[in-house]
């Protein structure tokens, strides 16, 4: 109660000068992290000090608040996960899983294609998309190689396929970290929600594939037979490691399915994984937790406190009352606010980064929730799980991380994947354009997005399965 | 001491058209690590280096995973070698401006600093915009062990 009483006395509290100051840092910190003219992690720290310096947040705000501070769940569950996959990638299991994979493709140029979809997809639900394409993504150029075939198809499927397979999971890309976070929602609420609709389009984007390259794709007996010789034994370089990184991974993703059990959160899951692979793995832990993305993790918790200048000053109260007005969202429906969240999350996060959209969306549900249901009149960070789990509400968050995932497809800088694919490839001399990763990646994030809209339309307004 | 009494005086030198045959004949039976590319003057052009050939051989996806190289067919060096016979010293070179030169009239230590902070094998000495010779790390060390005793 105390809690609420701050923040509604913080709200009005606030000045004319002070709202349009954070409005201020607000926009002009997205503008120069979408010019990509400074590197955005150092405009998110500056944007950062400036909201606590100017002071619009108090520091203590800014460090320990729920409402207005880091998410320290998504940090946690982030560089967790980074630290056992570091040390996973170590191992050469993911080389082994690849070269494996395209020999039970038979060497056959599409089957090769589909099966590295798959397995991108897959191991994009588990793991972050970043590892994943940077670890397949030479394999791939590798398998090209020795089949004398063009790399680029493969690595932009595999960049769409992590996309589309980050989708599925709370883990999977770090929107749906985000959005958990703030919806207190669970990885099996994400399985129950999520994967289906990422199968129904795994699926549609693997006929669309067969249909643009499986007779387009050919190579001589000699050139698949090369790809049958190769031994993938050889590719493991720490058999023992591999044991044991396997072995906690397993253990986190059951922890994770059971957290509502356990009554712990993802981030602690993560963090016990983490801390028992680093303990038992001899890895010195300098070289591991250097090769964490600091800069990414670094770039949340930026975003974080400026998003949390904004909610304060009542910037995202005043854009949740500019949804509510355009969508009409009552306690009986928010179906256009469903589908307006969708497509609006697509659109902007192919354009621009999907993580300081999402960072600034799951408070502006949040306040519309609050709006909704309690005329505003409750803290909106300290909504209950009956008000953030209401069935009316449910199709808007899935529509979000379904609109902020999948947008990342619509092109080359959408998402980190396929930043990070463009980049391999014009290192490895087969640079992919602007224009030819959009002639793949926007038709496929349309069709994902009309599979979307028709799942979430027939799963929660016609069957009202939740 | 100075770079003038350390250098090889007799520098392997092609043209920019020279096919990758000549370069390669030409600095192995010299013993030496790179050919020193000029124009009809004997200008700087740039420096094909033994290292620069093999980088074209050795796919760049080899950068980002080393390990892949064990499954990789055994042919695959030479095949790749084969398709070379077109490629000529200006395919290959490292640009003018982008190598390293001293003077001769350079402290050897100079050019020692380059050789080690620059990670390079060869450096051309010139002056007046010629190339009259080389440096390399066995040169330098050929005038220290003199001083050894």
């Amino acid at each position: 109660m105390e809690e609420v009483a701050h923040a509604a006395e913080a709200v009005t509290a606030i000045s004319p000068s002070i709202y349009w100051l954070a409005t201020g840092i607000f926009v002009i910190a997205y503008a120069v992290i979408v010019s990509e003219k400074i590197h955005k992690t150092k405009v998110a720290l500056m944007g950062a000090a400036l909201m606590i310096a100017m002071p619009i947040l108090t520091q203590f705000e800014a460090f320990h608040s729920e409402e207005f501070g880091v998410d320290y769940n998504v940090i946690f569950l982030l560089i967790s996960m980074m630290i056992i996959i570091n040390i996973m990638s170590k191992t050469g299991v993911f080389e082994w899983v690849a070269i494996r994979t395209a020999k039970a493709a038979k060497g056959k140029p599409f089957t090769i294609m589909a099966l590295f979809a798959v397995i991108t997809a897959i191991a994009s639900a588990l793991l972050d998309n970043v590892t994943t394409v940077l670890l397949l993504a030479p394999v791939t150029l590798l398998i090209a190689d020795e089949l004398d075939v063009d790399p680029v198809p493969y690595l932009i499927a595999e960049a769409l396929a992590s996309n589309i397979g980050g989708t599925a999971t709370l883990i999977g890309d770090p929107p749906n970290i985000m959005i958990a976070s703030k919806a207190h929602y669970g990885f099996v609420d994400f399985i129950y929600h999520l994967t289906p609709v990422i199968i129904i389009i795994m699926i549609a984007f693997l006929i669309v594939l067969k249909v643009l390259f499986g007779k387009r794709l050919h190579v001589t007996e000699e050139k698949r037979l090369r790809v049958m010789a190769m031994d993938e034994s050889t590719l493991i370089k720490d058999t023992v490691l591999m044991k044991k990184s396997l072995f906690v991974m397993a253990c986190v993703i059951i922890g994770f399915t059971l957290h509502g059990l356990l009554h712990l959160e993802p981030a602690t899951i993560a963090l016990t994984g983490a801390a028992t692979l680093l303990l038992i793995s001899g890895e010195h832990p300098h070289q591991i937790l250097a090769d964490v993305e600091w800069t990414t993790i670094f770039f949340f918790m930026g975003l974080f406190i400026i998003v949390g200048g904004v909610v304060k000053v009542g910037l995202i109260k005043d854009l949740s009352q500019v949804v509510i007005a355009v969508t009409h969202p009552t306690q009986d429906s928010m179906l256009a606010t469903s589908f307006v969240m969708l497509w609006f999350s697509a659109i902007a996060s192919a354009i621009v980064d999907n993580i300081p959209f999402v960072a600034t969306m799951n408070p502006l549900v949040l306040d519309m929730a609050n709006t909704v249901f309690h005329g505003g009149a409750h803290n909106a960070a300290a909504l209950t799980h009956a008000t953030l789990h209401h069935e009316v509400l449910e199709p808007v968050w899935w529509s979000l991380a379904l609109g902020a995932c999948l947008g990342g497809n619509g092109s080359p800088i959408g998402a980190s994947a396929n930043v990070i694919v463009v980049g391999m490839a014009e290192k490895a001399g087969r640079p992919i354009s602007f224009g030819k990763f959009m002639a793949y990646g926007f038709p496929i994030m349309i069709m994902t997005l009309v599979i979307s809209t028709v799942y979430v339309y027939l799963r929660y307004y016609v069957l009202h399965w939740y | 001491m100075l770079v003038k009494y350390a250098m090889e005086k007799e520098p392997v030198r092609v043209p920019a058209t020279a096919p990758l045959r000549t370069i390669l004949e030409a600095v192995l039976e010299a013993n030496q690590d790179a050919a020193i590319v000029v124009d009809e003057a004997g200008a700087l052009l740039g420096l094909v280096g033994i290292h620069d050939i093999l980088r074209r051989i050795v796919p760049r996806y080899l950068d980002l995973d080393a390990n892949l190289a064990k499954v990789m067919h055994e042919n695959y060096f030479d095949e790749v070698f084969a398709k070379q016979g077109d490629v000529t010293a200006a395919d290959l070179m490292s640009k003018g401006d982008s190598v390293d030169t001293v003077s001769p009239d350079d402290a050897v230590i100079k050019a020692a600093a380059l050789l080690v902070e620059h990670r390079r094998k060869v450096l051309p000495v010139v002056e007046g915009g010629h190339v009259v010779g080389v440096i390399t790390r066995r040169s330098v060390l050929r005038r220290a062990i003199e001083k050894l005793g």
